[in-house]
């Protein structure tokens, strides 16, 4: 019962996204109505064709009757075509809406949302989801709609001519839809075994390509060969399972529906003989059968899909109900850039990601206007975390972040981006032009205002040794680019915003020794007249801090200048030491 | 492709994967049988209406009522019969198709898989298999029984009438233009539905996996736009869909109910002049509705053709690539480990200069080798010839005295552990992804090898421990831990000769130490060829050799050469002073 109501609350919601195209959906269903009829009607104008034409041997009457057999065709034709076409249109609007909510309210999704959840199965909904969705509002409903009305109808025409043969299709149509139903509800999972199963041997085939050179050098080539045949193996054992299924069940509607005409022909030859039935009618009550076969098959398809269907409503809907409803705090401000002098206060903060790890155990940190500050420690320490909630990724549990004075929270999100550029460890390059790349967050900036940036980031030479220049595609499906030249992007594309507060996630990770110390040099440079936070594991980067932190289990534990620090033998010294000696063979 | 060579295809598809005598002979009867039952029932109800029913011959009734409901159960028999055996014979094809591409995969050269990427590859694997199955095995194998349909109804009809088959036929023409005129932009129209949810995914893909991006750059007004163009543009392509489909079946549909208009027409008025017969009129009304299915099938099939036949081609494009290792040889069961490079040259396939020009290098059993130099210098080149991933063009390499090349691949493969830069981690857990070492080591093995290594501990803290599925596990590693699992993987097989590739310059300094300590124990008492990033790993080494542009430079104990103050010297220096900041 409570199941009943679940569905029916999951169907008026999908049903309030069809909003203006209701009436589409409306028109369409009416039309079937027609398209059944027209249908359903062939076979007693079949009778009559039989019955008053060629029996009697009435040849205009037999004409007559062939061409409303063909205008039947063409008003059913007609009303098919129209009626596919609206329901199909409006089928389509709604699902648009309801994928457009769903990606809006994945944008609006807290970054919590991202970390639990994995890549692949937000595109299953916005793709497989709303496509099934989209496929039952159309096809699947109007061949429910049809195949309900096209029995009724056959049914009526068939008690008018002789009740006891009504009564046998009645009797097989029940029958073959629950055989359908039962056939579709044993074959569907087996079916999403199979699709599953193609995805592992995709994964194992995947795994001995990618991986070929550990697998020849391991020598492990059978052992992985064995690997793939067994889940070969399982694949075509669950595809013979199907097939088993489907010629079995699939078929037996076949049997049922030879039994129940080969009945009919005996009841109805009696009925002739008798004088209750005319030739024409037995014609008719066959071609009824045949008629009715592929709709039914359809029909149990149908009735095992409404769950499926409404299952993917509901996954889309619990996207979209999980978002909040907006990022910014009502009464959000936003101060203009120009005005904003750069300082950055850290008021005992706490933060314990959704795993449960505690990052940040009460921060407490002052960075003044135009300040270099390095925070350093070892991994896990909460560096990296600290700069996700300056930039106002995540909000702390406990304690805020004041800029200017202002807390991060009470400034609009989109202004905050002005002020506050953030370069995560590992930037995200999009799969498009490199100018694009740049121009993210500004898609309007010149080509001069993209070569400044390129240049202060120290990637022009190498951008413009590339035969297309900015119009280079970089990413997947482009040419591949260096973690460096990534991280080079990366900072150019927070320097054409020329923002006040700069944030970089470790930009000297993944670099070669040659490019690390090029890199750093130009930070430098890059950095003046701003404010920046630098969070790195080497040290290497203090000789461009004004000061540097060390972070150790989400606690900030030493502070102050290369130097102090050094001297105060802490933590920052062992570190140091640690690099300096591990790199170091001659003094041993 | 030209007409000869997709038929030369064909016929070796065939000759190759239809050899399933048994098989086939059942599929050829169940076809013959469906298609006889098929055309039988109109028939029959013909007699029974012409010579029983309107001449009221009570008696035979029964009769004739049964062999009508034979026919029909009979259909349904064959058919059954057909669509399971045609099914389990094309997924016989199928899984042989797939392992004999595995099997090439796994034995195909280095270089074949330089020019092709994965997700091509396992396309053909997956993908171009399947199609060809549909089409060129249950697509051939249907269209053959939906041929002999509608010549066995032809037949039958033309027994029946002549005149009336030629009025029934009337309308196949129009029929199999239909078919190909909807069939072929029906499934382009699909082709593009499913690019643009492709597109759709990707967008998806994009704005997730760079949602951080996206945020800090206030991207999200504009990646919306971009979803919303995209989503328009898939309901235009499914519109197209739907027009065409909307067409197609209506006038099916049609030309189905003109053929049985004319027949009506027709029939009335031969039998009004006496020619035909009620039940004639009445089983080509049957027949009319018969013959739209098979020919809808036969012209579909031939229009999946094409693109069944280039997935074909793709496949065998693999299949025939010469490029494969043989596994030739001497076995050999354990190593000293002397190791002697004889003015080797090398160039990679398709380049034009060498990789390597003319190295020669002599290890001693149990010697720890380092070999330094910028990128590109050949460090890896010469790994790879060590590992006989490829062969020199010159010179060779002598194992204990042996050519490499006159030692089978495998053999000498699993004497020697080696340690790539980046671990690949294959679908599994951490504990069978160790194992590959040594397939048949036990648990206990793996776990004291590890310990041994010092990397229990870390594993340990891996939310399921040894248990962690690597896709899981890859995403909390680091590329340093990643390495410690090659280590453990190398150790776990006590090879007489180490190769290892470090990767310690992606790595923080707590998790180098521990790297350099498994290399360490790893290295103990084996022959050993680091390729070293980080000039650190230097003192690990006996000896190190200095690569410049495909030849050795300088070679010598590390301590000498630094004080020699030549080429290590330099580069040494250049990652020190970094070091310093």
């Amino acid at each position: 019962m409570g199941r009943l109501r679940e569905w029916a609350s999951q169907l008026a919601r999908l049903a309030s996204y069809m909003g203006p195209d209701k009436h589409r959906f409306l028109a369409a269903m009416a039309l079937v109505v027609a398209m059944s009829y027209a249908n359903a009607i062939i076979p007693v104008l079949i009778r009559d064709a039989v019955d008053r034409g060629i029996v009697p041997g009435n040849v205009e009457a037999a004409v007559r009757y062939a061409l409303l057999i063909i205008a039947a065709g063409l008003i059913g034709g007609a009303a098919s075509y129209t009626a596919r076409m609206l329901q199909v249109r409006a089928a389509q609007n709604t699902v648009y809406r309801l994928r457009m909510d769903a990606f809006r309210s994945i944008q609006r999704q807290r970054m919590e949302f991202f970390d639990k959840t994995l890549v692949g199965q937000l595109i299953s909904r916005v793709t497989n989801d709303a496509e099934r969705v989209t496929g039952f509002l159309s096809w699947r409903l109007r061949m429910l709609a049809y195949s309900v009305f096209l029995i009724i109808i056959s049914l009526y025409y068939m008690l008018r001519m002789n009740i006891l043969l009504a009564a046998v299709a009645l009797a097989t149509i029940l029958i073959v839809m629950s055989l359908n139903t039962l056939y579709a509800l044993r074959v569907r999972p087996v079916y999403d075994k199979i699709r599953h199963q193609t995805g592992v041997l995709a994964s194992v085939a995947t795994a001995s390509i990618a991986g070929i050179k550990t697998v020849k050098s391991l020598a492990v080539e059978d052992y992985i060969y064995r690997k793939f045949e067994a889940e070969n193996e399982e694949l075509y054992r669950l595809n013979v399972e199907a097939t088993r299924i489907s010629s079995i069940y699939g078929n037996l509607s076949f049997l049922v529906m030879g039994l129940s005409m080969g009945g009919m022909l005996y009841l109805g030859g009696r009925a002739i003989l008798a004088g209750i039935l005319s030739v024409g009618e037995l014609a008719a009550f066959l071609m009824y059968m045949l008629t009715m076969m592929w709709p039914l098959r359809a029909l149990g398809f149908v009735i095992g899909d409404i769950q499926r269907t409404l299952a993917a409503a509901q996954r889309l809907f619990s996207i979209i109900d999980s978002a909040p409803k907006s990022l910014d705090r009502p009464g959000a401000v936003c101060p203009r850039p120009e005005e904003v002098r750069g300082e950055v206060i850290v008021e005992d903060v706490w933060f314990t990601y959704h795993t449960g790890r505690t990052a940040l155990r009460g921060v407490s940190l002052h960075v003044r206007p135009g300040e270099k500050l390095l925070i350093t420690g070892p991994p896990g320490s909460g560096k990296s975390t600290l700069l996700k909630v300056i930039a106002r990724l995540y909000e702390p549990q406990r304690g805020r972040v004041l800029i200017d004075g202002i807390d991060v929270r009470d400034i609009k999100s989109e202004c905050l981006r002005r002020i506050v550029a953030y370069v995560p460890q590992e930037p995200f390059i999009f799969n498009r032009s490199i100018r694009e790349n740049i121009a993210l967050a500004k898609p309007n900036a010149s080509l001069e205002e993209i070569r400044w940036a390129a240049e202060k980031a120290k990637i022009r030479d190498f951008i413009e040794s590339l035969p297309d220049r900015y119009d280079t595609v970089v990413g997947e499906r482009g040419i591949s680019l260096s973690g460096g030249q990534r991280q080079r992007i990366a900072l150019a594309r927070a320097l054409l915003l020329k923002p006040r507060i700069l944030l970089l996630d470790d930009p000297v990770s993944n670099l070669d020794a040659e490019t690390e110390k090029r890199l750093v040099e130009d930070l430098g440079e890059i950095l003046e007249g701003r404010t920046a936070i630098i969070v790195s594991q080497r040290p290497s980067l203090a000789r461009i801090a004004d000061r540097v932190a060390v972070m150790v289990d989400g606690r900030i534990v030493e502070i102050g200048t290369h130097e102090e620090l050094l001297r105060r033998r802490g933590v920052y010294y062992r570190i140091w030491k640690s690099v300096e000696g591990g790199e170091d063979v001659g003094e041993e | 492709m030209s007409g000869r060579s997709s038929a030369s295809l064909l016929v070796r598809f065939v000759r190759e994967a239809f050899t399933d005598r048994k098989i086939l002979l059942i599929i050829a009867v169940s076809i013959a049988g469906s298609s006889l039952s098929t055309l039988a029932s109109p028939y029959l109800l013909k007699i029974a209406i012409d010579e029983y029913i309107i001449p009221g011959r009570y008696e035979k009734l029964p009769l004739i009522a049964f062999l009508y409901l034979l026919a029909l159960v009979g259909q349904w028999l064959f058919m059954t019969l057909q669509t399971y055996y045609v099914e389990v014979f094309g997924q016989r094809v199928l899984r042989r198709l797939r392992a004999s591409l595995e099997e090439k995969v796994l034995r195909a050269r280095l270089d074949f898989f330089a020019e092709r990427s994965t997700g091509d590859l396992v396309s053909r694997l997956i993908n171009d298999t399947n199609l060809v199955n549909d089409v060129l095995v249950s697509g051939l194998l249907g269209g053959i029984g939906s041929m002999l349909s509608v010549v066995g109804i032809v037949a039958a009809m033309l027994i029946l009438d002549v005149r009336l088959t030629l009025a029934t036929l009337s309308t196949v023409p129009l029929m199999v233009f239909i078919a190909k005129y909807f069939g072929g932009r029906i499934r382009r129209a699909y082709r593009e539905t499913r690019k643009r949810i492709a597109k759709l995914s990707s967008i998806v893909e994009e704005t997730v996996s760079g949602i951080e991006t996206v945020r800090s750059f206030g991207r999200e007004r504009m990646v919306e736009e971009e979803f919303d163009r995209a989503s328009r543009e898939t309901i235009s392509a499914f519109m197209r869909v739907a027009r065409y489909m909307g067409v197609f079946w209506p006038l099916m549909n049609l030309a189905t109910l003109a053929s049985i208009s004319i027949v009506i027409g027709y029939g009335a008025y031969l039998a009004y002049t006496g020619a035909a017969t009620v039940g004639v009129v009445v089983a080509f009304v049957q027949y009319a509705q018969r013959i739209r299915g098979p020919i809808n099938n036969v012209v579909s099939m031939y229009d999946s053709l094409q693109s069944a036949l280039a997935s074909l081609e793709r496949i065998y494009e693999v299949l025939d690539d010469p490029r494969v290792e043989d596994d030739e040889g001497i076995r050999i069961s354990r190593l000293r480990g002397d190791i002697a490079v004889e003015n080797v040259w090398f160039w990679y396939p398709g380049r034009r200069d060498p990789a390597l020009r003319g190295v020669s290098l002599h290890i001693r059993p149990g010697e720890r080798v380092a070999l330094v130099g910028h990128t590109g210098a050949g460090k890896t080149t010469l790994a790879n010839l060590l590992m006989r991933f490829y062969d020199p063009q010159k010179g060779r390499i002598l194992y204990d005295g042996i050519d490499s090349r006159s030692i089978s691949r495998r053999s000498l493969r699993s004497r020697i552990g080696y340690v790539p830069q980046e671990t690949y981690l294959f679908p599994g857990t951490i504990m069978e992804n160790i194992k590959l070492g040594k397939p048949d080591a036990g648990d206990e093995d793996v776990v004291r090898v590890c310990k041994e290594l010092g990397i229990h501990e870390f594993i340990m803290r891996l939310p399921r421990g040894y248990q962690t599925p690597a896709g899981e596990a890859g995403r909390l590693l680091s590329v340093g831990e990643k390495q410690l699992i090659s280590i453990a993987r190398a150790m776990l097989r006590d090879p007489d000769i180490v190769i290892l590739d470090e990767a310690l310059s992606s790595v923080d300094p707590k998790t180098e130490s521990r790297v350099l300590s498994a290399m360490a124990k790893l290295m103990a008492g084996r022959t050993s060829i680091i390729i070293a990033h980080r000039l650190a790993v230097t003192r690990l080494a006996d000896k190190v050799v200095v690569l410049e542009g495909g030849r050795i430079v300088e070679e010598g104990p590390p301590r000498e050469l630094l004080e020699r103050r030549g080429a290590f010297y330099r580069l040494y220096t250049s990652q020190e002073m970094l070091a310093r900041g």
